[in-house]
């Protein structure tokens, strides 16, 4: 009788055993058949999203691209960043200009530049204006001043980081 | 499917010191078996095969044992909760037999009401201890009775079904048998004792059996009124070709009732035939499991067969689940079949990825966002020098854009004296806060100011060295 008995609970844990496998198992194939499902629906949301605002997603794209030159090399980011610095220095009739880059052998995406030069204080904000506008890739890290006349002329350090991005696309001005 | 369970059942019968298995036959009709010695069973003397081979797959539905084998006993108990109960009849019984243990497994109780005021507990319970060696032996053999019970038991239930008022005052039932005559006394409903009145003599004349019969059963009238403190009712007869219920009736004095006059059912099903005793009047009907006669099962046993609902449903409706969840996997995987996956991802694949073009976009936002808030060098000298006054010469100032946005400040104040040279620095103060708002550290105690000490005192000013920074909000 207790044979029985016990052999009556085994087959009901073990009928209730392929209850819970079989809830298991289709509860993991429902999973299995609605990720892809879900993902199609989500890609197709991205998708429209995407369309709906491409000239948007296109203008914040180049204004990021902005904020980073791309450059075959680091020495020559380096020239070209001191040709930049050279001419505005020229254009704004700037005194005793003097860049220093400093290239590591790292490609970390950005170096150190220190410009130095002398002039009137109200140019000095202007070419500061300038270099925030029109060069956002030189990150504008400290800026140093010291009046060195009566005449409201300054001595100017500027200590830049220098964004770059090693490509093939040649150099942007 | 009731007809298939009756098929592989077996009834075991105690008679005489017999053992007799009994059997359904192929038509309805009940079939002996083999009738064993009851001893033999029990000392286990009948070799390797005690029992026939052909109840090896039969369930052992029922038990039926003489009727002194069982005892009766009512105790007045006013609980009706079923642990106490039973907790309180093991004690009795096994305070009352103390040289039977086993008696504690095999007993049965109804509750009912003494009188008005008491309640009470009518408790039946095994107490031959041949009666546990046979149940031993049985299970043993794979025999295990699924209940156990008495003649007179079953003729209660019998006479319960037959005579509207079994439950109260006295009943006498009188069986007459080939060889013997069995009288079953009742009390309100519950069987109280029975005698068993064998004839020697098979020629005796059925006078002589009246007399004798009449003297036994008036004695056993007056044991009646001593255990039940009450007389009899009315005396009821089994049918009987040797003596008539109207002799009967004349030689006791009293009515007599044939039970087969009261109608009932089940009247035409066979009967159990010669050589069981006690048991030959009754059919496969009667003894059937359905039928609420009282019986007793070994306690652990019987809380086993309380499971076996339980785990009856358990098994239907796990199969039922079985069977749904089943089908359901089937259906699903089908459906998850690749052919019938949507292609979509192939397709997109082709196309740029649109998550990777929102992700960089989101990106751009980010560092765009950041480079906005981002203090402009240009803003902020234009607002330092907007805030100092025309006293003040800058000597050195530098604007830190990264890490700390901060602005350090060195220069010379010209004032006549400490109090303008404090409310100088208190304009400038005054006006570093209105274009810097939110600039912590702008206070006097951050200003360092000191006497020049290379100036002389000039038209009436001196000249101060002032030192103070601040961070930008």
């Amino acid at each position: 009788m207790k044979d029985k008995i016990n052999k009556r609970w085994a087959v009901v844990g073990f009928i209730w055993a392929g209850v819970i496998f079989l809830t298991w198992w289709n509860i993991d194939t429902m999973d299995r058949i609605k990720s892809p499902r879900e993902r199609r629906e989500i890609s197709h949301l991205e998708s429209q999203f995407v369309q709906y605002h491409s000239e948007n997603i296109s203008s914040v794209m180049k204004k990021r691209a902005l904020f980073c030159q791309s450059i075959e090399s680091l020495k020559l980011g380096c020239l070209s960043v001191e040709n930049q610095l050279r001419s505005l220095a020229m254009t704004y009739d700037f005194k005793a200009f003097k860049t220093e880059c400093q290239p590591g052998e790292d490609n970390t995406g950005s170096m150190p530049v220190k410009l130095s030069l002398q002039g009137p204080f109200e140019r000095t904000l202007k070419l500061m204006g300038v270099l925030q506008k029109d060069y956002p890739y030189l990150l504008i890290k400290q800026v140093e001043m010291i009046p060195y006349d009566q005449a409201g002329n300054i001595k100017i350090r500027i200590l830049f980081s220098y964004r770059y991005r090693i490509g093939s696309d040649g150099l942007t001005t | 499917m009731n007809m298939i369970k009756q098929r592989n059942t077996l009834t075991t019968i105690v008679n005489n010191e017999d053992l007799s298995f009994v059997v359904p036959g192929p038509s309805g009709e009940v079939r002996i078996l083999e009738s064993i010695s009851l001893d033999q069973f029990l000392n286990g003397d009948r070799g390797p095969d005690p029992v026939p081979e052909e109840l090896s797959n039969r369930v052992n539905s029922l038990l039926i044992v003489p009727d002194y084998w069982f005892g009766n006993v009512t105790y007045k108990f006013q609980s009706r909760k079923k642990s106490i109960i039973e907790a309180f009849i093991e004690r009795k019984l096994l305070a009352d037999h103390p040289d039977l243990p086993d008696i504690k497994y095999f007993f049965g109780y109804i509750p009912h009401e003494i009188n008005q005021k008491e309640k009470g507990l009518y408790v039946y319970f095994l107490q031959e201890s041949k009666s546990f060696q046979l149940y031993a032996q049985l299970v043993k053999y794979d025999l295990t009775p699924h209940c156990i019970t008495a003649p007179a038991f079953v003729w209660g239930e019998k006479l319960r079904e037959k005579i509207p008022d079994f439950h109260n005052g006295g009943k006498c039932l009188v069986n007459m048998l080939s060889k013997e005559c069995l009288l079953y006394f009742f009390f309100q409903g519950f069987f109280l004792f029975s005698r068993s009145i064998i004839f020697p003599d098979t020629q005796m004349e059925s006078s002589e059996k009246l007399n004798t019969l009449t003297y036994e059963i008036n004695q056993s009238f007056h044991l009646f009124s001593q255990k039940a403190k009450a007389g009899i009712d009315q005396v009821y007869t089994a049918s009987s070709k040797q003596i008539d219920a109207g002799e009967l009736s004349d030689t006791l004095g009293r009515a007599v009732k044939k039970l087969e006059d009261l109608g009932g059912n089940r009247q035409n099903a066979p009967a159990m035939g010669k050589h069981l005793g006690a048991a030959e009047r009754f059919s496969l009907s009667d003894l059937s499991p359905s039928r609420k006669f009282l019986s007793v099962l070994h306690q652990q046993q019987r809380k086993e067969m309380e499971w076996v609902p339980v785990q009856t449903v358990g098994i239907a409706v796990g199969l039922i689940l079985l069977l749904i969840f089943g089908a359901e996997s089937f259906f699903l995987w089908k459906f998850s079949q690749p052919s019938l996956l949507p292609t979509a991802r192939a397709g997109n694949m082709a196309e740029t990825d649109p998550s990777q073009t929102i992700l960089k976009y989101n990106e751009a936002l980010d560092f765009l966002a950041s480079e906005s808030a981002r203090p402009s060098p240009q803003d902020t000298i234009l607002k330092v020098v907007k805030s100092l006054p025309a006293n003040f010469v800058i000597k050195e100032m530098t604007v830190e854009v990264e890490g700390t946005p901060a602005v350090h400040i060195k220069g010379v104040m010209k004032a006549p004296g400490p109090e303008k040279l404090k409310n100088s620095i208190g304009y400038i103060l005054d006006n570093l806060k209105k274009y810097f708002q939110g600039a912590l550290s702008l206070s006097l105690q951050n200003i360092d100011v000191e006497l020049d000490k290379f100036s002389d005192m000039q038209q009436g000013y001196q000249k101060y060295m002032v030192k103070f920074g601040f961070n930008l909000p």
